[in-house]
């Protein structure tokens, strides 16, 4: 059982009172540049996710508290919530240093810009 | 070559107080190089190198396993067997796992206990009736031996359903595939891998892979807790571990890994002889020839690699099962166990080359992929023996995804394994 | 035409007896489900000068004028509870004074059925079909929030305590089978434990 804390309201609980909301941090590429969208990109966006066995950072909604929907970065193998923030942010630096595999492919460019999500 | 199990080998062995048997399977040291090695010995990863052995020829290959073989899903899952399933690609591909099953135990001879008992789907809301009716007209184009069957006949073969026509969840029928059933899971890995071995295949347990070894655009080899091992083809087949394994190749896959969880009841006489989904509620039930009731329902829902799912989950299908199962309500369950699966957005398996020569996959069988064993490595040896894929293969190559060619068993295939 | 006869949830059922506490539905209540920023003054005046009270913004909260009340539901929006006659006039009051604002009220007052409890037994009753640390200092007077309550959405109002007076709101589909939970489990004393805690004694 996880026990959740919706960064929103604060609330804590069951993970029966939240909604998993899957892989954070995808972006739409239509929305970006909708006359070129490829094939390729389109199958990412669908259907390739980075599944990582560690640190992972996803969406998750207080269902059953203020509605909101929020990001968690959450490790898959010790179910350990390291961080939640907010759902147009990024996570907190040390966590973007700290990711592996695919995850650490995609913060590198953030990480020099040090942009919003 | 093995000496054959049977009869007079029981007999004769009986005489020595069974002190004689030999092992089922060597404990080889790896070799540098083979012809081609599989990685992860479940199911599909043994079937693979026994089919490539047996009909390939091709015997200097190798399955390397983390841990036991058989001890990834193989060993943890509920065996229901079935090829009912919508799409003509899926058809093809389990009903040649289904009729493989059928004659498996004399092929491989060990006892692989397929007992094809039947299998029914429930159909407990009008929308279901109407869903399972359409896949029961494409799997009678396709040939299948399946039909739509009244309440009076679910009542007939399950008489410990829930009849009562005013539950919240009436039986309205169900869809029933008589010749599917179940099969003794660990048989099924323990049968494919003294196959393999008798036929010349190293079976090399506790040899974990770390990463895969390029050489430009093409496998060079594996790097494995035990060493460097050389070779040209590599299959992977390591399930709710396929994105680590591949990554180190570079490769991405569209998986998602979840935890599934199952349990099983203390044991009791028989009391249902038949599978059993109720897939509107989330769960089903079979009774072991131990007399355990196997109860399953659908995964977790948020990415896990423990193999430990979480309470809600089960409650969730235990509470589905005492509605349509109330006699069950006062049993005491023994054990519960997850295992981590492998799911893909079209809940269809991915089977075929990649983009790095010599790299083959075969994943995504997630919920559902102990009744595809034997078709599965049937047609993924004859994959990487050819170098292409196999026809009953080919709608299941990675390109599906670009292409949008997605085979959509969702609804088949969400609780119904 | 008949003119249309406003008939609650639960009207046709009998009062329970011999329960662990007192159940009854409030039938008399508007509900007006009200959005907007908190963060935007100009919404936030607009609702204090319509309603005569400040919107609640701690999560979980509630405010109360006169018998007009305010729960707090989320970020940007809140349950307006008013007698069930004034609802219209309420409405056309926030409605007039949210003129231009980015803002939406509408009368809700169907949608939810609102069961009362009330008694020392309430919370051990309600911690039967929750999560919730329903014992803990947290839940004092005045606290409103969403749960999930046997196996459904539900809000939960702790109107006062000592003894409890409890409101749970459900949609109005469940209503029945909310109220037959609480026949159900009410019967006997509700002896729950939990996070290692005593359950309120039964007197
Ligand atoms: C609870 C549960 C119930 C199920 N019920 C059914 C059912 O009723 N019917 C059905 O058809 N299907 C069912 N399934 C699905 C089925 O079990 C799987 O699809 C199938 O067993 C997958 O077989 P596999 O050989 O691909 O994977 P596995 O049996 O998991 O084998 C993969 C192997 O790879 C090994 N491995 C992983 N990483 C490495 C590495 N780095 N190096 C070396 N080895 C590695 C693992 O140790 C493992 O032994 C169920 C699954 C679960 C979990
Ligand atoms: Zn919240």
């Amino acid at each position: 059982m996880l026990i959740v804390h919706c960064h929103v309201c604060g609330a804590e609980g069951d993970e029966t009172d939240f909604h998993y909301g899957g892989q954070a941090h995808i972006a739409r590429p239509a929305t970006r540049d909708p006359a070129n969208v490829s094939d390729a990109e389109q199958r990412d966006y669908l259907f390739m996710r980075h599944n990582a066995k560690g640190l992972h950072f996803e969406r998750w909604r207080c269902d059953r508290g203020c509605g909101k929907w929020f990001h968690a970065a959450r490790d898959t193998v010790t179910m350990e919530f390291k961080a939640t923030y907010g759902i147009s942010e990024l996570p907190p630096r040390a966590l973007m240093e700290a990711a592996t595999g695919e995850w650490a492919v995609f913060f590198k460019d953030r990480l020099a810009k040090g942009s919003e999500a | 070559m093995k000496s054959r199990y049977s009869i007079f080998s029981l007999a004769r062995n009986a005489m020595n107080y069974h002190k004689d048997w030999e092992r089922a399977w060597r404990s080889p040291t790896p070799k540098s190089e083979y012809d081609a090695v599989i990685v992860g010995a479940g199911g599909h990863g043994l079937a693979t190198a026994y089919y490539l052995a047996k009909t390939h020829k091709l015997t200097n290959i190798a399955v390397v396993e983390k841990g036991w073989l058989g001890g990834g899903n193989t060993g943890r899952n509920t065996t229901i067997i079935r090829s009912n399933y919508l799409q003509d690609p899926s058809i093809a591909i389990y009903e040649l796992a289904r009729s493989l099953y059928e004659d498996l135990s004399r092929d491989l001879n060990f006892n692989v206990m397929f007992s094809p008992r039947g299998v029914m789907m429930l159909c407990q809301t009008e929308h279901e009736f109407r869903a399972f009716k359409r896949t029961a007209h494409a799997n009678r184009l396709a040939g299948l031996d399946c039909r739509m069957i009244t309440p009076e006949e679910v009542k007939k073969i399950a008489p410990i359903i829930n009849d009562d026509p005013n539950c919240r969840y009436p039986i309205l029928g169900a869809y029933y595939q008589p010749r599917g059933g179940t099969g003794r899971h660990d048989a099924v890995a323990w049968g494919y891998a003294r196959g393999a071995d008798s036929l010349g295949v190293d079976i090399i347990q506790n040899c974990e892979v770390l990463s895969i070894r390029r050489d430009g655009g093409k496998v060079a080899g594996l790097e494995t807790s035990k060493g460097f091992i050389k070779t040209k083809k590599i299959g992977v087949v390591t399930a709710g571990n396929i994105s680590t394994v591949v990554q180190t190749a570079g490769l991405r896959l569209p998986i998602e890994s979840l935890c599934l969880q199952a349990l099983v009841s203390e044991p009791i006489k028989p009391v249902l002889d038949c599978v059993v989904m109720a897939n509107t509620v989330h769960g089903y039930l079979s009774q072991s020839d131990k007399g355990e009731l196997v109860v399953g329902g659908g995964t977790d829902p948020y990415n896990n690699y423990s193999q430990r799912g979480s309470f809600p989950a089960l409650e969730h299908t235990v509470t589905a099962l005492v509605e349509t199962f109330p006699i069950i309500s006062r049993l005491r369950m023994l054990r519960m166990w997850g295992g981590i699966v492998d799911m893909t957005g079209d809940r269809s398996p991915i089977i075929g080359k990649t983009d790095i020569d010599g790299l083959y996959v075969n994943c995504g069988w997630g919920t559902g992929g102990f009744k595809s064993i034997p078709g599965s490595g049937y047609v993924f040896a004859d994959t990487i023996f050819n170098d292409r894929p196999h026809p009953i293969a080919e709608p299941f190559g990675l390109n599906r995804f670009i292409e949008g060619r997605l085979i959509d068993e969702s609804v088949a295939a969400a609780v119904a394994h | 035409m008949s003119d249309a006869q406003f008939e609650t949830a639960l009207q046709g059922r009998e009062t329970p007896t011999g329960l662990t506490v007192d159940i009854r539905e409030m039938t008399t209540r508007g509900m007006i489900d009200l959005r907007g920023l908190a963060d935007d003054t100009a919404f936030m005046a607009a609702v204090k000068q319509a309603l005569n009270l400040d919107l609640p913004t701690a999560p979980r909260t509630s405010a109360a004028w006169g018998e007009i009340q305010a729960l707090w539901l989320s970020t940007d929006q809140w349950l307006i509870l008013c007698p069930r006659t004034k609802t219209e006039e309420l409405l056309t009051a926030l409605r007039q004074a949210l003129a231009g604002i980015h803002s939406l009220a509408v009368d809700v007052s169907d949608m939810r059925t609102i069961i009362r409890l009330e008694g020392d037994q309430a919370r051990s009753l309600l911690l039967k079909g929750s999560s919730l640390d329903l014992l803990s200092a947290d839940y004092e007077a005045g606290t409103a929030r969403r749960l999930r309550f046997a196996e459904i959405a539900a809000l939960l109002h702790i109107v006062s305590t000592k003894p409890d007076v409890i409101d749970l709101y459900v949609f109005r589909s469940y209503a029945d089978y909310a109220w037959d939970w609480l026949i159900a489990n009410g019967r006997t004393v509700a002896d729950v434990r939990q996070f290692g805690k005593q359950a309120v004694p039964a007197t």
